[in-house]
């Protein structure tokens, strides 16, 4: 009985990907989990059996978004620092983010502030832009971030929040 | 939690699959035992994500504790030292939904006043990849909260948190 539940959703689950993926919205696996589920339960005539299949695609479908969602944040972080590594102290740079999928591309300004000597490691304090806009109606938000060198690229490096401080994060 | 404990055992380091799978059996069960209350379907599904619900909290709160372990003994290793100097850090978790960890860690900045004590840290993470030494490099902020040395680095701005939640 499961095995068969668990075949009827990978159609609807398949088709629903793709919803986040262009619209950037969190509640697509939810919606996936609930038409699934409720399809299940329909087909089984137990609503255990269909609570049990909607939660499963619900998990699928999070953690299928969380990492599209991720991967595509780091090539955004990976782009900054990229432009930032080979810059001096005072130095400024564009940088621009282009996806495969051409939503949230991204682009502005970046300056390092600091250069972080160490024993450890080769980082630098850096403030970027994310600009957005054109002509007069532009605008142009202001961010900080470290990074440092690995190996033998550059890498984003600021570490997560105190766990006192994530709040509503996770 | 103790359920929690035992499937962590199997689990390790993918909080991912940890998440749903807590949620998962916790909401099978809570639906199953709704169901025979009663046949309706709607009220069972209802019962049984409010059950998926209350685990996955049950699951952060773990979650958050073991990662402040590491949080802590970072910042305890970094809280003596001056800047430029170096120290190693390591943690051992009891619950092993992270890996364990090492690495080292130095002061870069100390920033205070009569009010406040804080530290700019950079530290690294050691692995063994394919037999060959890697390491990653972060940056923190530590600050003395009375005795002890705390992670002091707050949230990125909620427009940054796209992909974070």
């Amino acid at each position: 009985m499961r095995g068969r539940a668990g075949s009827n959703r990978r159609v609807p689950l398949g088709l629903l990907c793709l919803l986040p993926l262009l619209m950037g919205c969190k509640a697509a696996p939810d919606i996936a989990a609930v038409i699934s589920g409720a399809a299940a339960g329909g087909a089984t005539g137990n609503p255990a059996i269909g609570f049990a299949v909607g939660v499963a695609v619900d998990a699928a479908g999070s953690a299928a978004v969380r990492y599209v969602g991720r991967s595509r944040q780091q090539a955004e972080q990976d782009a900054i620092a990229e432009a930032a590594g080979e810059l001096r102290l005072g130095g400024a740079a564009p940088w621009r983010v282009e996806h495969d999928i051409p939503i949230g591309n991204e682009h502005g300004e970046l300056r390092v502030v600091r250069q972080i000597g160490s024993p450890l490691a080769a980082c630098k304090e850096i403030v970027f832009s994310v600009d957005d806009g054109a002509g007069p109606d532009a605008t142009r938000s202001w961010y900080t971030a470290s990074i440092c060198r690995q190996a033998d690229r550059w890498k984003w490096a600021s570490a997560e929040p105190a766990v006192e401080r994530w709040g509503f994060l996770q | 939690m103790l359920l929690l404990i035992s499937l962590s055992g199997t689990i390790v380091g993918c909080s991912s699959v940890l998440t749903a799978t807590t949620a998962e059996v916790a909401g099978i069960a809570g639906a199953g035992i709704s169901n025979a209350v009663t046949k309706e379907a709607a009220v069972a599904t209802g019962i049984g994500l409010g059950v998926a619900a209350g685990a996955n909290a049950g699951l952060q709160y773990v979650e958050r504790n073991v990662h402040r372990a590491e949080q802590d003994r970072i910042a305890e290793a970094a809280g003596p030292l001056s800047p430029g100097q170096v120290a190693h850090w390591s943690v051992r978790h009891d619950v092993p939904i992270e890996s364990d960890e090492q690495g080292e860690v130095v002061v870069v900045r100390a920033i205070g006043s009569d009010a406040f004590s804080c530290k700019e840290i950079v530290f690294s993470v050691d692995h063994i990849e394919k037999n060959a030494p890697t390491r990653a490099f972060y940056t923190a902020t530590v600050c003395r909260d009375g005795a002890v040395w705390k992670w002091a680095s707050a949230e990125p701005a909620t427009e940054r948190w796209d992909a974070l939640q």
